[in-house]
């Protein structure tokens, strides 16, 4: 397992170089650039910015600045005074080497359209916002989808079936672009039961995270149906069948915790999906998370917010698919670590 | 037993008590929510050297007060800071500054603004110092202010030092006393006291900007002497700023005290503010266009609408480097094809006015359509198609033989728009012009290039000076000019107009400038004047601003 | 030594041949069989139909030019629609709603007819969802033969390739894309590669870009099963058999292993069409969508939705017309499941 996770972690880091390669590329070959106004730049001003965030290098020594500055750590004496360039995610204090020493790493840069703001920063503040609401549309996701599969498993080809899956396919069949506006005039205006949009309590959670997880809830769903209609065919179901126990305590105790191995195994992707595809959700419900910034910082050429974001999904990507693989193999000891 | 009783009832009483109390505070406070729609998805900035857009203009003309206060309601220039004495021949300014105000921040732990104190324990008061700083810095280049372009012109030495030519030393700004600050201009004009009440001459707390760098705006570091002090500033998309009524700022009668004593910016769009104005959760919005019909029509919401005048033109410029648009008389003709009250009345269709020429009207030294009924450019579909006609049969050239396109970043409002124009010089010229768009960046970068390409213009300061020449028509800013238009008639004009003292001298030879812009050259076709519509709620008394930025300060709230 | 005596009756490819053809038909007959005693899937077939014929017949069916704009009729709506959505006050009422009985659905804010536009706008959503799978299974099934068939070195490079481009985030790679494509094309002058391929963009309505981007995120799921399949199916007899034969690596993978895995592949693209279709409506949202006045569905909820609580018809319809495809594709691609996936057919 150790060597296992070790090998993940040694892929990631190449993974996350081609990435940020390509996304680097990709964005430079687009016309404009951060500091682009309707009002033009006057030439002084776009010169002294550029030289301040490294703009005015050689495309090849950029990308390495930027890499370096991420990857390589640095120990900092007492002199050492943070500023939008210098800004690092880890900040351990080392006094064995005197007063005022740290150890520094991971920087990611400073945001080139706000100029007030690091990617660190943003990632601190705003992420967690994110991760808060994708985890709260992840399980309503699940309360929806996975108890609409087993219905509709165990009443196959029934109307009980087709209603449950026509319920969950509802769910992704609706725009949230349509949906939210219709939840915000129902529950906001008209009955003043809920926030219209904002953040910070529960109650603001409620109608985003139930626009973003109904629509992933027909994947549950589905996955559900599938998986358990497959594991009620298997022989040991009909062996615990012929044994006499109850219809309920097949399904419960051994149909089920096999059943929902195929649907552990999208939580992960489908979780990072969930924090990161939350552009219009976030919108429409003004919630301060990192989803808009996915889309404006490609618009602003606010490079340093794109890569930082690409950089932080795939993470995000890779490490969800470790756990998944780690827990598929608990949950299901025939696996094992290949 | 029974003491525990007594003991917990005790304990319960006081607890409602203590609810009850904390519900009547929470009502006596006064407490404003406005929606504010965002630029991208959060307030960029509120250190006044860099900021250059809407919101984060708004804030700090709070949390800091100019030299001169521009009255939001009548744009003109008032006591901000200090009062001011300009010499005979109006080169030198001599602002005599308000004594005694002191540097303040709003501590979290206490919820009391506080003021600033130096080592000593001796409170940091506002001088002539930190304007001086505050200048200086906004015209250094390597601060890199957006903003310096607008001011550096104005103050000796000051567009050396902003190109990195000059020294600092040579820069017309001298500190005569605490209180006492003399600033030497280029050039003698009406127009200098509203440059200084622009932000990137605000005094600037040099200490605290050495110690936090960049980051000296958190609310937790900034400095302020304003008539708000920032309280909370939650970022990102959605998220939302306060300030808090800064007790210390002494009140004039330009910059009263706040009556108000919160108030909180949300950061939403307009779609959003107006269902949020709807669930009586936001105090005043911001209203999208495409909901005007609906609102107007709506006995309660069209007794909160207020439509005024807003601060921007909309305008299409034409590339006179490109056939056929290096002949006047084609861009008189695509200018004239352009039916501007059809555009505002059935495309954007919540006020706007129709442009006839490039220069709000609202702004000082403007002319006006009732002074000049006849000024600029006016829809004429026949007189266009006479033009075009003799154009084509001059040159031999058809009306297809064009492949033509049409430039605007990517907005719904913009397509409309352009789809709308379109179809009126297919209609009127029988030209199909292609229609390309592009992000807001690409846009900017490449509009050069294309025939015709869509824009705005909005004042930085309320003065006509600030359309005709920083708007780049001067052959001075022929470099940003992306019609590459420039012309000697013109420029003498908007010099002269520049230096002229009496306004209606002003207004003559801007009217002039005008019909050169807009008529002979027609270098741009105006389209329309913005508006700004707003939704108050009954219990609020406000000033509606003209300059973009509300003054909160002479609000009140009367639940 | 002794096989030129004895000469069989029939060849191993014809025998394999013969397998794949008697299976291949009573699979899929009875694949299909099963598909249409499914009745939700065969509404969903017949919605699709019912599009891909609207579709096709656009400009016979439409009542209106789905471009032509009378500003003066902009957003006014029918009477029924008024009485559905009691909100939508008539200004003979004093609301604010024009009222026009031509136009059955209502016109948009520049005056266009909605239904027109609906019915356009169905060739968009379409070929999105048969784009993106064209991507998916020319690119995808490439790679994954490949990478299965051969395996070795050529399978490990090449999984990793994909494994790199899921590291992608899906929606943000296409924005990438997109503006990558768009911009860096955006040049009025003629004569560049650049401005050809802007060029064919705007002649298509901006769906040159939409599929380009989209296809290019699409293919990398297809690569992975296609692959398992052929892992799968390589070491059966019938391909040994062809092997032996003699037949040629490229005839083995298309008409010996391609039939055998198809089904499984048909089941994944049919239930990742609606998230195709998804990503169209998202990119017009945000202004990266098929360029105007081409009207796609997405496009049409997008411009619609900053209008939704006055003049919800604009945003509806189009959302409703959205709704049924993706209804469609979604149930369909369900009972192409249950009709094909081979673990299911045990159960019945």
């Amino acid at each position: 397992m150790f060597r296992f996770i070790v090998r993940r972690m040694l892929w990631m880091f190449l993974v996350l170089f081609v990435v940020s390669a390509i996304t680097f590329v990709l964005l430079r070959a687009v016309p404009g650039g951060p500091f682009n106004s309707e009002r033009g730049v006057p030439a002084p001003v776009q010169r002294s910015l550029e030289a301040k965030f490294n703009l005015d290098k050689p495309l090849i020594e950029q990308y390495l600045k930027y890499v370096g500055d991420i990857l390589i750590p640095r120990l900092t004496g007492p002199d050492f005074k943070r500023s939008l360039t210098e800004d690092y995610l880890i900040n351990v204090p080392v006094p064995i080497l005197g007063e005022g020493a740290a150890f520094r790493w991971m920087n990611f840069g400073p945001s080139l359209r706000v100029r007030s703001r690091t990617v660190n920063q943003l990632f601190l503040e705003n992420l967690p916002v994110s991760i808060q609401l994708g985890s709260a549309a992840l399980a309503v996701a699940l309360a929806i989808g996975v108890p609409l599969g087993i219905i509709a498993a165990l009443r196959r080809n029934t109307a009980a079936d087709y209603a449950s899956m026509g319920v969950a396919i509802i769910g992704v069949s609706i725009p949230i672009i349509i949906m939210a506006p219709f939840l915000q005039y129902l529950f906001g205006v008209q009955w003043r039961l809920l926030p219209v949009s904002g953040w910070g309590t529960i109650q603001h959670l409620i109608m985003p995270a139930f626009a973003l997880g109904f629509a992933q809830s027909a994947l549950m769903a589905r996955l559900t149906r599938a998986s358990l209609l497959q594991v009620l065919g298997e022989d040991y179901i009909r062996t615990a069948r012929a044994k006499g126990l109850s219809e309920r305590t097949v399904i419960l105790l051994h149909a089920l915790k096999n059943a929902l191995i195929p649907v552990v195994t999208v939580i992960g992707p489908l979780f990072a999906a969930l924090v990161t595809g939350t552009f219009v959700t976030e919108t429409i419900f003004a919630v301060p998370g990192m989803g808009r910034y996915f889309v404006t910082s490609v618009t602003n050429r606010d490079f340093t917010v794109v890569m930082g974001t690409i950089l932080l999904y795939a993470v995000f990507l890779v490490l969800a698919n470790m756990l998944v693989d780690i827990l598929y193999a608990w949950l299901d000891p025939r696996i094992r670590f290949a | 037993m029974f003491n525990r009783k007594l003991f917990s009832f005790v304990l319960l009483a006081a607890l409602l008590l203590a609810l009850s109390a904390g519900a009547v505070g929470a009502q006596d406070k006064k407490v404003l929510v406005s929606g504010r729609q965002m630029g991208s998805s959060d307030i960029p900035t509120l250190d006044p050297a860099i900021a250059e857009d809407v919101p984060s203009v708004q804030v700090i003309d709070e949390l800091f007060v100019a030299l001169v206060r521009m009255n939001e309601e009548t744009a003109a220039a008032e006591p901000g800071m200090a009062t001011w004495e300009v010499s005979d021949d109006g080169l030198v300014y001599t602002f005599k500054l308000l004594p005694n105000v002191p540097w303040v921040r709003y501590n979290a732990a206490s919820g009391q603004v506080e003021q600033l104190t130096d080592a000593d324990g001796n409170p940091l008061v506002v001088t002539a110092q930190d304007f001086a700083y505050g200048i200086l810095r906004s015209l250094n280049p390597e601060t890199a202010a957006p903003y310096q372009y607008v001011l550096s012109p104005w103050i000796k030495g000051g567009p050396e030092y902003a190109s990195g030519e000059g020294a600092m030393e040579d820069v017309g700004v001298k500190v005569v006393d605490d209180t006492t600050l003399e600033v030497t201009v280029n050039q003698p004009s009406g127009v200098t006291p509203l440059i200084f009440g622009l932000w990137v001459t605000m005094a600037q707390p040099q200490p605290i900007i050495d110690e936090f760098a960049e980051f000296w705006i958190d609310p937790a570091n900034i400095a302020t002497y304003g008539p708000f002090a920032l309280k909370e500033w939650v970022r990102g998309d959605g998220g939302s700023l306060t300030m808090v009524k800064n007790p210390f700022w002494p009140g004039t009668d330009s910059v009263p005290q706040s009556k108000i004593d919160e108030v909180v910016l949300r950061f939403l769009d307009e779609t959003v503010q107006l269902t949020e104005f709807e669930a009586g959760s936001l105090d005043v919005a911001e209203m999208p266009d495409a909901e005007y019909a609906r609102v107007s029509a709506d006995p309660k919401l069209s007794a909160a609408l207020f439509t005024g005048p807003g601060t921007c033109t909309y305008y299409y410029g034409f590339n006179v480097e490109r056939e056929p648009f290096t002949d006047a008389r084609v861009r008189r003709a695509f200018s004239m094809a352009i039916d501007r009250a059809g555009i505002t009345e059935q495309v954007t269709g919540a006020g706007q006015i129709p442009a006839a020429f490039f220069t709000l009207p609202s702004l000082n030294a403007a002319p006006t359509s009732e002074m000049f009924p006849n000024l600029g450019i006016q829809s004429d579909p026949e007189m266009a198609k006479l033009l075009w006609d003799e154009y084509l049969t001059e040159t031999g050239k058809t009306a297809d033989s064009f492949q033509l396109t049409l430039f605007h970043n990517e907005s719904s409002l913009h397509s409309a728009i352009a789809q709308a124009v379109q179809q009126m010089w297919a209609e009127t010229l029988g030209v199909q012009v292609q229609i390309a768009t592009a992000d807001f960046a690409t846009y900017l970068d490449t509009r050069g290039n294309y025939d015709v390409f869509r824009a705005g213009w909005c004042f930085d300061y309320p003065d006509t000076h600030n359309f005709l020449y920083d708007a780049g028509w001067h052959s001075d800013l022929i470099t940003e000019n992306d019609t590459h238009w420039s012309n000697a008639e013109y420029d003498a004009l908007v010099d002269a107009g520049f230096k002229a003292e009496a306004v209606e001298e002003r207004i003559a030879l801007y009217a002039q400038a005008e019909q050169i812009l807009v008529y002979d050259e027609a270098a741009i076709a105006p389209i329309y004047y913005y508006i700004t519509n707003d939704l108050t709620a009954p219990y609020v008394t406000r000033t509606h601003s003209l300059i973009t930025r509300e003054h909160y300060e002479k609000w009140d709230i009367n639940k | 030594m002794t096989s030129t005596t004895h000469k069989p009756s029939l060849t191993a490819a014809e025998i394999a041949q013969l397998d794949e053809r008697r299976r291949g038909e009573s699979l899929w007959m009875s694949a299909w069989k099963r598909l249409i005693r499914n009745r939700l899937a065969v509404i969903g077939l017949v919605i699709i139909g019912l599009n891909i014929l609207m579709a096709v017949f656009a400009p016979q069916i439409a009542p209106r030019e789905y471009q032509k704009q009378i500003l003066t009729d902009k957003n006014s709506a029918p009477e029924w629609v008024t009485t559905i959505f009691p909100n939508m006050l008539p200004t003979e009422k004093g609301g604010y709603v024009q009222i026009n009985n031509d136009y059955l659905l209502g016109a948009d804010n520049l005056g266009r007819d909605l239904l027109s536009r609906i019915i356009y706008g169905a060739r968009i959503s379409l070929l999105v969802a048969f784009v993106g799978p064209l991507f998916a299974v020319l690119i995808g099934t490439t790679v994954g033969m490949a990478a299965g068939y051969f395996g070795g070195r050529l399978d490990n490079l090449l999984m990793r390739i994909v494994d790199i481009m899921y590291a992608f985030p899906t929606l943000l790679f296409i924005i990438l894309l997109m503006t990558f494509f768009r911009f860096s094309t955006a040049t009025p002058e003629p004569g560049t590669l650049a401005f050809a391929l802007g060029d064919l963009d705007r002649r298509t309505g901006g769906m040159l870009f939409v599929f380009i981007g989209i296809g290019m995120t699409s293919w990398m799921q297809m690569a992975r099963l296609v692959r398992g399949q052929v892992l799968s199916v390589r070491e059966q007899e019938y391909v040994q058999a062809a092997r032996a034969t003699g037949a040629t690596t490229p005839r083995i993978m298309l008409s010996h292993i391609l039939p055998n895995i198809l089904g499984p592949l048909i089941v994944a693209e049919t239930l990742t069409i609606p998230t195709y279709i998804s990503y169209e409506a998202f990119l017009s949202f945000i202004g990266l969508g098929v360029q105007q006045p081409t009207p796609s569905w997405g496009s049409m909820i997008a411009d619609g939705a900053r209008q939704i609580a006055s003049y919800p018809n604009q945003a509806l319809f189009p959302a409703l017309a959205l709704f049924l495809i993706m209804f469609a594709f979604n149930f369909l691609g369900d009972g192409l499941r249950d009709a094909l996936d081979p673990r299911m057919r045990g159960v019945d």
